[in-house]
């Protein structure tokens, strides 16, 4: 059971202020959606999380220890990029290889996540012939590769088709049962809405909203118009 | 560490890059070779004089350059196709994926020096025996030639990989070792030449390889200086890429 902690964070790039002192808490057991406009910093804040990104302020952290300090990454805290790349050339199997070695996670690991994610049978082909979706596969394969306490997905419905997003709602809901922590980020609200236990709303860099599905129902609202009610005053603001 | 470093070979090994550059190698080496015997009596070398050796052997380190370009994709084309970002959630300690790429890179400068100096020995022993010059490999000529070319690919494959961690735009990079290499230090030798500075050219990174590599030139500082000087390069190259571009951000 682990609990990322974001307190304070902040990222400046040159003149932009891409990230504005966000704090907020992710809670095991759930499925936690983290919603925002284009360019409202999610995928900033989430490369902040993972040490990619270095923040100008504040810390993110997992039960208090930034991603660079913790003792096994790869089995703590699985990530999927939407701009995830990998090698063209390199067969799918063998992308898993790279990072199942360089991680020391045994070989079979490799078998399991190609049959978790479907790709057993296109896993000698090179990336550069997958789809979109399958290089999508590929990446969930990829974080699964540790069996994570933590999965965090920016995108992830991106290029899955109707079945695929299906299949991903049943695994996130089945991983979350397991008192997984599980954040993904979206702009689709109709997909988090069926998927998520609680949202994060920012606009601008800023927390605009987090609660629990339940208490956005409970008010009268439904995710959209919360959602654009909030981000649209930020949109205004700026 | 060491899982790191073999890692870095899975990588090498499971794309078609390498193999590629280790037939451009060959090739460049066996043509250089060959060039250099061919035109020999046209262009007054003497085959069985220490000097035509040299020159001789000395074509083996064509491939070093590709040893260069491959060190620069290996650590820049991560960046360029993205997978760095894979590789730092691995080992978010940035300063251990680098010294991985240095000895894995260094290692296969290592394999490609072996490789196209036997190439051109290949070449070499049997053309030269026919024409009367044999070469021995017992001389010493012969064997510091073709273990300069083989360090000389070695240090390359460090400072590519130094490279491409530096600038990141892999293009960029190979540009850049490119017009340093065959243009800009050839420039810069003239003009020193041109001001009384000639001494002062032998200390170009380019000058201290050649000097490495027994290039029959004038000018070139001894080959175990040369060597010296090229691995100084090569491990302030180091320092510099794992100071300050291991900081940077991975959008």
């Amino acid at each position: 059971m682990t609990t990322i902690e974001i307190e304070g964070l902040t990222k400046v790039f040159g003149e932009t202020l891409a990230v504005d002192d966000l704090s907020f808490e992710v809670t095991p057991g759930r499925i936690t959606g983290f919603l925002g406009p284009n360019g409202a910093g999610k995928t900033t804040t989430l490369r902040m999380l993972l040490g990619l990104i270095e923040p100008t302020r504040g810390r993110a952290s997992f039960d208090g220890k930034p991603y660079r300090d913790l003792h096994d990454p790869r089995s703590q805290v699985g990530a999927v990029f939407e701009s995830s790349s990998m090698h063209p050339g390199r067969s799918g199997r063998n992308h898993l290889r790279v990072i199942q070695w360089a991680a020391g996670f045994s070989a079979r690991r490799v078998d399991e996540v190609l049959a978790l994610v479907n790709l057993e049978h296109d896993s000698s082909q090179r990336i550069g012939k997958y789809s979109f979706g399958m290089r999508q596969r590929l990446a969930l394969a990829t974080a699964m590769l540790g069996d994570p306490d933590v999965l965090i997905l920016d995108e992830p419905a991106n290029g899955l088709d109707p079945a695929g997003i299906h299949w991903l709602r049943d695994l996130l809901r089945q991983m979350a049962s397991e008192g997984r922590t599980i954040l993904v980020s979206s702009h689709i609200l109709a997909e988090v809405a069926q998927t998520a236990d609680e949202v994060i709303i920012i606009g601008n860099g800023r927390l605009l909203r987090k609660a629990l599905i339940s208490e956005i129902a409970k008010d009268g609202f439904d995710l959209e118009e919360t959602f654009l009610e909030l981000t649209g005053s930020t949109m205004k603001e700026a | 560490m060491w899982r790191l470093i073999t890692t870095e070979f899975i990588k090498l090994r499971t794309t078609r890059t390498v193999l590629g550059f280790l037939a451009g190698t060959i090739t460049l080496t066996v043509l250089g070779v060959s060039a250099v015997i061919a035109t020999a009596d046209s262009s007054n070398i003497v085959l069985d004089s220490p000097e035509g050796v040299r020159t001789v052997l000395h074509a083996s380190a064509a491939g070093a350059i590709f040893v260069m370009a491959l060190g620069i994709i290996g650590m820049a084309g991560e960046f360029r196709l993205g997978t760095i970002t894979d590789t730092f959630l691995t080992t978010p300690r940035r300063g251990r994926i680098v010294v991985a790429k240095l000895v894995a890179y260094t290692a296969t400068g290592l394999a490609f020096g072996l490789i196209s100096t036997t190439a051109a020995l290949a070449v070499a022993v049997p053309w030269l025996n026919m024409k009367g010059a044999p070469l021995s490999l017992l001389d010493s000529n012969v064997w510091l030639s073709a273990l300069g070319a083989v360090l000389w690919a070695s240090l390359f494959g460090a400072v590519g990989v130094s490279i491409g961690a530096l600038v990141r735009n892999q293009m960029t990079a190979l540009l850049g070792v490119f017009a340093w290499l065959l243009i800009a230090e050839q420039l810069i030798s003239s003009v020193l030449r041109g001001v009384d500075l000639t001494s002062a050219a032998k200390w170009l990174p380019g000058a201290a390889a050649k000097a490495l590599g027994r290039a029959p030139e004038a000018d070139l500082l001894s080959m175990w200086a040369g060597g010296m000087l090229l691995g100084a390069y090569a491990v302030v190259f180091a320092l510099l890429a794992a100071r300050f571009t291991m900081r940077r951000d991975v959008t």
